[in-house]
């Protein structure tokens, strides 16, 4: 533990100058995840805000809308794929091969392609239910909110699928491990907000 | 025990608890606890998962190396607990003035 650098996983002294160097980019990356976190933050909180009887200004409520069975399943699959990504990172920090990473992100990105397949099928029922976001206050918190995760969501399957070209081309570049470390954080950081989605939104919601 | 394998069983002991409190939280909606109790339960199963991951997916420990990164962490938390807190307050104030 002693050669700890920076937050998140870290390289170690057996990467040489790429564990030095790592250590502002990933501060920076810091910055941004905690920047993010504020816009989530407001988001749940106006989201708290119209949850309530008048929020839903008449319209349908969570009883009616949310199917906990497949807010289940993408949980799960969410969890899952937080385990394969850092394993993708042990696999280049321990130098296990390209291959092996790039199959533990193979997996990640499945895992995250089973969840937004499963929210959007949720968001399509949802809105073939009269449950669309100009409906009542309550709906457009919840769209904005579930919303930009699933964003954020589609957006880590571009940069996972872009990690496997990068590991693919040049695996031993520092450039590369640190934007797999950033990746990791980027991912399990979705995770963290999935965990306030799932108990503020869902569970909460039909408690 | 080998670096590597400590590594991996980090990421395995977060993985499989926070299963577990997943499960818990969810096991409260499907018993269908009285609602103070499930929203204690799902509270409770939040915050320790997010510690949980915190310390085993991404490595946040009270190491004294990294105090300024903690540091931008718990400033970050202390901004939101700010603007949450003071939003529903205001709202929930304003609510019950209607």
């Amino acid at each position: 533990m002693i050669h700890r650098l920076y937050p998140g996983l870290n390289l170690g002294p057996a990467h040489g100058d790429d564990h030095a160097e790592a250590e502002p980019v990933i501060f920076g990356f810091w910055v941004f995840l905690m920047s993010d976190l504020i816009t989530f933050g407001i988001l749940f909180a106006t989201y708290a805000t119209s949850a309530t009887t008048m929020g839903r200004a008449g319209g349908p409520g969570p009883a009616e809308l949310f199917n906990l069975g497949s807010v289940a399943l993408q949980t799960g699959a969410l969890l899952a794929s937080s385990l394969t990504c850092g394993l993708a990172a042990l696999a280049v920090k321990h130098r296990l091969g390209s291959g092996t990473a790039v199959g533990w992100l193979i997996a990640t990105m499945l895992l995250g392609t089973m969840f937004l397949g499963l929210e959007l099928r949720d968001f399509h029922q949802m809105i073939g239910a009269g449950a669309t976001p100009d409906r009542s206050a309550w709906l457009s918190s919840y769209f904005a909110l579930v919303g930009l995760h699933g964003l954020h969501i589609s957006a880590g399957l571009i940069w996972a699928a872009v990690m496997i070209g990068l590991l693919h081309r040049q695996p031993e570049e520092g450039r590369t491990k640190q934007r797999l470390l950033m990746f990791g954080l980027y991912w399990h950081f979705l995770d963290l907000i999935w965990i306030g989605i799932l108990s503020v939104v869902f569970l909460a919601g039909l408690a | 025990m080998s670096e590597f394998r400590r590594d991996v069983l980090r990421y395995l002991v977060g993985a499989v608890l926070c299963a577990w409190l997943t499960l818990a939280a969810f096991a409260a909606i499907i018993l269908d606890l009285p609602r103070t109790d499930s929203m204690a339960v799902i509270a409770v199963a939040a915050i320790a998962q997010i510690v949980v991951q915190l310390f085993c997916f991404l490595h946040i420990d009270l190491n004294r190396r990294q105090r300024e990164d903690l540091l931008l962490i718990l400033f970050s938390i202390l901004q939101l607990a700010i603007m949450i807190g003071g939003t529903i307050w205001v709202m929930t104030d304003l609510h019950s003035r209607m």
